[in-house]
């Protein structure tokens, strides 16, 4: 099928990306409204790839990565792994998709059986896909999972529960669960959200290293972008606003040459680790407004224009679309002020350039 | 003239040896904090950084003598001065004085604003007690309203959306906020913060920043807050104090401590913390895991970790060595012996 969308990588090459989302909108109806958690969003990963998502709490991130964990199905649109719709798959093909895509949640206290040890938490998957057949085996596979992830030595963690741990080294497990089953696509939401510096960093460092050596794909999920920064550095970085894609590219484009007004909020908003730069840090982000609206009321035209800077009055009627930036060619940005830039006293009907019907 | 007799100012608060116990059993005690000293400057900013277990909250809950019941403060003195320069200890408060003094002299902003409220009372009501209390309960309505609504203004919260809320009606940020206002009621000269911005969205976070900033100019108070966050630090801080195994292990100016910090341990925590701005340097964690309380080794709590370690880092404990003659606001100081080979700089990776 031919793309469309500005944002997928070249879908030419001999094999298709590991996951793809194809104008995929998740809409949950709560209390007889809808809301729209994920509008169109098109993005694809391939092996070695990460590619991080970035947003305030709301943008839809956690949403378009459950799409893509085939954890609950797209309203409209759809999720392809390897080329395969999820919804067209075989069971055989079901199966090896479930083995190769693997969620590590966002909070390592919730998402642990409690009353399970850290073998019993590891050894479920081996067992139940059929990749470790004796009690030698499941023991030989946690070991090297525990080594893996830095727990060390293995024998002192693998009969601990969950309780008995810190918060770092429960995040250390949820990831190597994440990892029980080789997968070759592990979507991160804020792993590392709540752990101290040192120990985020080694565990950044191991997910890289999991994706250089061994061609894993990363789907990595954050509100910050100095984390997106170091982590997708190689890669490319989505950022979401009210469940769309407001701007996407080349990490290093978007961190150092941000178009979308959004982009630069949060790139404002990121406390810097140098007195002589977090003093030049602009109040407020630059926004007119903190507050996020909310799904189930969203703005006309373009979601952000209550909190922009730059809006003007076509971006109260018009929805903007991704386009390509004419200041930076790399990125795509769903911004008609940035990408269909004209003088304000002609914006009015026939403004319509930055958006289509 | 001597700097020390005409520069330096008398510090508001000055902790000195102090020692905290949490009771683990009946007869088992673990020390959480070690001999820490530290003063707080006028008007300035402290900031307290470290990985968790540290002694950072402890030290902040023992600085307003509110430990939990198995802590015990177990050794050493806060001095504290108020606005008419008498000075108290605050070790040494009976319960009427503590209760006097806490809100009106020194303030404390919880970590987990979500959760620093009482859930079934309004935050008008709560703003009301702290007034009401601090007035024995004689205070007009109409001054206990307009005193409430003004720090609720300062905090840039509308009064009338806010004092008749609940909790659970306002988001995390504007509950961040309004805990701030709640801390500013009586106009204390000292404020702590505990991980103010930890549980908040990026854009929140940036806006309480700035907004700490702000309320500090206008209203003139001491800050001490407490932070994993080492870029918060860069951002609010006057000065830095990092802790670690319950120890203060360096003490200096932030940008001294940024730019040049003298303890590898500080080195390696502002080398973990990735820059948004500017080139790509390489990140790197801290070998090993910090150690337990109970079981300190012998020497340097930090020379299992540290790759400067000698067998004299590991047969005593170092003490704090004063790096810099400057007056006593400024000075750097670290707890390590080879501090002259600690030269701090980040490997880049990438250029911009």
């Amino acid at each position: 099928m031919p793309e469309t969308t500005p944002d997928s990588t070249s879908h030419q090459s001999s094999s298709a990306p590991l996951i793809e989302l194809d104008h995929a909108s998740q809409v949950f109806h709560v209390k007889g409204k809808d809301l729209p958690a994920v509008s169109d969003v098109s993005l694809s990963v391939g092996a070695g790839e990460v590619l991080c998502l970035v947003g305030e709490s709301g943008s839809g991130k956690t949403t378009t990565a459950r799409l893509a964990a085939g954890l609950a199905p797209p309203s409209s649109g759809s999720v392809r792994f390897e080329g395969t719709d999820l919804t067209e798959m075989t069971r055989a093909q079901r199966r090896e998709y479930r083995r190769a895509v693997q969620y590590i949640h966002q909070d390592p206290y919730a998402s642990l059986n409690p009353i399970r040890s850290v073998r019993s938490t590891l050894s479920v998957p081996l067992r139940r896909h059929g990749l470790a057949h004796s009690a030698a085996e499941v023991d030989q596979r946690v070991d090297e999972l525990l080594t893996t992830v830095d727990l060390m030595p293995p024998e002192s963690y693998s009969a601990k529960f969950p309780h008995q741990l810190s918060g770092g080294q429960r995040q250390r497990v949820s990831v190597a669960r994440g990892l029980t089953l080789s997968p070759r696509l592990l979507i991160a939401d804020e792993s590392t959200s709540m752990l101290d510096v040192s120990i985020r960093v080694s565990l950044l460092n191991m997910l890289t290293k999991l994706r250089k050596e061994d061609g894993v794909g990363f789907i990595y999920i954050t509100h910050d972008l100095a984390l997106a920064k170091y982590f997708a550095w190689e890669g490319r970085t989505a950022v979401m606003y009210l469940g769309k894609i407001v701007e996407v590219g080349p990490t290093p484009q978007v961190i150092n040459n941000p178009q979308h007004p959004y982009t630069k909020a949060l790139l404002e908003a990121v406390p810097e680790p140098d007195p002589e730069l977090a003093r030049q840090k602009k109040a407020g982000g630059g926004l007119l407004s903190a507050d996020i609206p909310s799904l189930s009321d969203l703005p006309s035209g373009c979601t952000f224009h209550p909190r922009c800077p730059l809006a003007e009055d076509r971006c109260r009627e018009v929805i903007p679309l991704l386009r390509s930036a004419p200041e930076a060619p790399a990125q795509d940005v769903a911004c008609m002020v940035v990408t269909d830039p004209q003088p304000a006293a002609s914006a009015g009907t026939a403004a319509g350039g930055g958006g289509l019907p | 003239m001597s700097p020390e007799t005409t520069t330096d100012p008398a510090p508001v608060l000055s902790a000195r040896d102090l020692e905290v116990a949490y009771r683990t059993g009946k007869d088992t005690r673990v020390r959480a904090l070690r001999g820490v000293s530290f003063d707080l400057y006028p008007d300035s900013s402290l900031a307290l950084v470290g990985e968790s277990g540290s002694g950072k909250t402890t030290l902040g809950l023992a600085l307003l003598r509110l430990l939990p019941t198995l802590g015990e403060i177990t050794g050493g003195s806060v001095a504290f001065t108020g606005e008419d320069g008498a000075t108290k200890d605050v070790t040494a408060m009976t319960a009427q004085q503590l209760r006097r003094w806490r809100w009106s002299e020194a303030a404390m902003v919880f970590q987990g604003a979500q959760n620093a409220f009482n859930p079934v009372l309004t935050v008008g009501q709560q703003m009301a007690d702290t007034l009401l209390d601090h007035a024995h309960g004689r205070m007009p309505r109409r001054e206990v309203l307009e005193r409430s609504a003004e720090a609720l203004r300062s905090v840039r919260l509308e009064p009338r959306r806010v004092l008749g809320s609940y909790p659970h009606e306002l988001s995390g940020g504007m509950k961040q906020r309004a805990l701030i206002a709640t801390g500013l009621l009586l106009r204390p000269r000292l404020l702590v913060l505990d991980e103010p911005t930890t549980a908040l969205d990026i854009l929140t976070q940036r806006t309480v920043i700035d907004l700490l900033a702000e309320l500090r100019v206008e209203y003139r108070f001491a800050m001490i807050f407490i932070s994993h966050d080492l870029a918060l630090a860069a951002e609010l801080a006057d000065r830095v104090v990092t802790m670690y195994a319950g120890k203060v292990i360096e003490t200096g100016t932030t940008k001294d401590i940024f730019t040049a910090p003298k303890h590898p341990y500080t080195s390696k925590l502002i080398n973990a913390v990735p820059p948004v701005t500017g080139d790509l340097p390489e990140l790197a964690s801290i070998p090993g895991a910090p150690p337990s309380l109970a079981t300190l080794p012998p020497g340097c709590a930090f020379a299992p970790r540290c790759e400067l370690a000698t067998d004299e880092c590991r047969e005593a404990e170092p003490e704090l060595i004063t790096l810099t003659q400057r007056p006593a606001d400024m000075t750097h100081a670290a707890a390590c012996i080879h501090h002259d080979q600690v030269h701090h700089e980040r490997k880049v990776i990438a250029r911009a």
